[in-house]
């Protein structure tokens, strides 16, 4: 952690909100790009960064400087998405798909794409992952995407998540399970 | 053909790196031999690769800003609510105050507890403030229109059974509303606690049976005191009414209930406890009348034990008749032993 952070940090503990919003400009991207893979959804996603950070604020006065402070963001933020979303089994979008937007069309598509067939391809290929993940509960996304994505170890993700080791594997099982259901016409074609 | 040796479980932590040493070797080896494993680990494999082609979205620099001053705006807006929130231990004092009303569950329960509370206590204080209160106990009673003639005796009773104790009931007055003296009559009893009640009910029971108790003890009026000695009388419980009895006749100051009382003992003579208080009467008594009564009802028992009474009164009460009166018994005493022997 950067001397420069560490000073944001102690003036943020003591309520100075100007370092609280630079901190959040440091790290906002960061946080935002975990909370859209969580969600896979950018209304969802606003909302968690949105909470991840009012959480943060509330509870800077117990931040000690043992561990890196995006390290300590993310577990408020698992934690968040994790217990928050947990009788909504799954996020909004799914309940709402109109207002809903593929995480691929977040961006902005400037100009022409240079191969439109295998850039269509490439669409079509992001939107089935995006309806797969989209299918499974926030818990199995979350164990999912710790695990697949982020290379956690098991042992670290249920603490992360404040539960057992057998929990997180369960969810983690049922994931591949439902996603190798979904997506097995894609990756079929690679292994003929 | 499925696998017997692992599941599909062992070979997802394996494919995850999550085996370590002897287990890893030993799925390593077995997948060497097991078309099925080998086939399942490409599939996975595959599967992998495909997912890596999912990337992370760019949100733009704009969105992030946004958000930002949402965050900064909420913040602010929490801390105008609870102004003093960040100053020492009042803040923390609000701070945990405020809380029950940060959300409206939390609120509503607030409120439900916060009146629960209020009349437990409204109760309690209600009580007490009624208990320390006869006047307004007994408006309570004769106010509640609601409630039925029966409803109304029971509270009455309960009321004066309660008062009985304090000097606060003030018996008024005792008629009989119904029958005649049997044991069962209807009995009214005006008492007053502050507010003049009445209730009525027969001579079996407790609670009218209590207040004439009250009332042959305590009541200022003696023609009252006598009425009431006269209706335990009639109510034929001699044995719980005895002590009562016995304190009339040799405490009360007014002659007229003490003959009550003296006709309300005289055919239980043969009582060690009434015979023993006909003897004080007999040599304390001052009036002449109760007297010769408690005389006549101790003459008639022929108890020999008496005669040293009956000397004591024919030597030395103030009363020639009694001396004459105790002369005779003592020589009937006599003639009887003689006839005997």
């Amino acid at each position: 952690m950067s001397l420069e952070d560490k000073s944001l940090i102690l003036r943020a503990q003591a309520g100075d909100k100007r370092a609280f919003a630079e901190l959040m400009r440091r790290y906002g991207e960061r946080v935002m790009n975990q909370a859209l893979r969580f969600t896979r959804n950018i209304k969802d996603a606003e909302d968690l960064y949105q909470e991840t950070f009012l959480k943060v604020y509330r509870n800077l006065g117990g931040f000690r400087f043992e561990s890196e402070f995006y390290t300590w963001v993310y577990r408020i933020m698992a934690n968040i998405a994790f217990s928050q979303y947990r009788r909504k089994k799954r996020f909004s979008y799914l309940e709402s798909e109109e207002d809903s937007t593929p995480w691929d069309r977040v961006t902005a598509q400037n100009g022409c794409p240079e191969n439109p067939i295998k850039e269509e391809e490439g669409r079509r290929l992001k939107d089935a992952i995006y309806a797969a993940l989209s299918k499974l509960s926030a818990q199995q996304r979350i164990v999912f995407i710790m695990k697949h994505y982020e290379g956690k170890k098991i042992r670290e993700i249920a603490e992360l998540l404040e539960c057992s080791e057998g929990t997180v594997k369960r969810y983690l099982f049922r994931a591949v399970k439902k996603l190798q259901s979904l997506l097995k016409p894609y990756y079929e074609e690679s292994l003929v | 053909m499925k696998c017997k040796k692992f599941k599909r479980g062992d070979l997802l932590l394996y494919y995850y790196g999550e085996l370590n040493g002897v287990r890893r070797l030993r799925v390593e080896e077995h997948v060497k031999e097991c078309a099925y494993c080998r086939e399942f680990l490409k599939q996975q494999n595959a599967f992998g690769k495909l997912l890596d082609k999912d990337e992370v979205p760019q949100v733009s620099p704009l969105i992030l800003e946004r958000l930002n001053e949402q965050v900064i705006d909420r913040l602010t807006e929490e801390e105008r609510d609870v102004p003093e929130l960040k100053k020492g231990f009042l803040a923390k004092v609000i701070g945990i105050l405020y809380y029950p009303m940060s959300k409206p569950v939390y609120a509503f329960s607030s409120l439900l507890v916060m009146f629960v509370v209020g009349l437990i206590i409204g109760k309690i204080w209600m009580g007490s403030a009624i208990l320390n209160d006869p006047g307004l106990l007994a408006s309570l009673i004769e106010s509640r229109s609601e409630m039925s003639r029966e409803e109304r005796d029971y509270l009455k009773k309960l009321v004066a059974g309660y008062f009985l104790g304090s000097k606060e009931l003030e018996v008024k007055g005792v008629k009989e509303v119904k029958a005649g003296d049997s044991g069962n009559g209807w009995i009214q009893v005006d008492f007053k606690i502050n507010k003049e009640m009445n209730l009525t009910g027969g001579l079996d029971d407790p609670v009218i049976l209590n207040v004439l108790r009250y009332s042959a003890l305590y009541d200022r009026d003696p023609e009252k005191r006598v009425r009431a000695v006269r209706m335990l009388y009639l109510s034929k419980r001699f044995a719980e009414n005895k002590e009562v009895f016995l304190a009339v006749l040799l405490n009360d100051k007014d002659p007229g209930p003490r003959v009550q009382a003296l006709e309300a003992v005289t055919e239980f003579v043969g009582d060690e406890e009434v015979k023993e208080a006909l003897k004080k009467v007999l040599l304390n008594d001052p009036d002449e009348k109760i007297r010769m009564q408690a005389l006549d009802v101790l003459g008639k028992t022929g108890d020999r034990s008496l005669i040293p009474i009956f000397a004591l009164v024919a030597y030395r009460d103030s009363s020639e008749t009694l001396q004459m009166r105790a002369k005779e018994i003592l020589a009937k005493l006599y003639d009887r032993e003689k006839e005997k022997s």
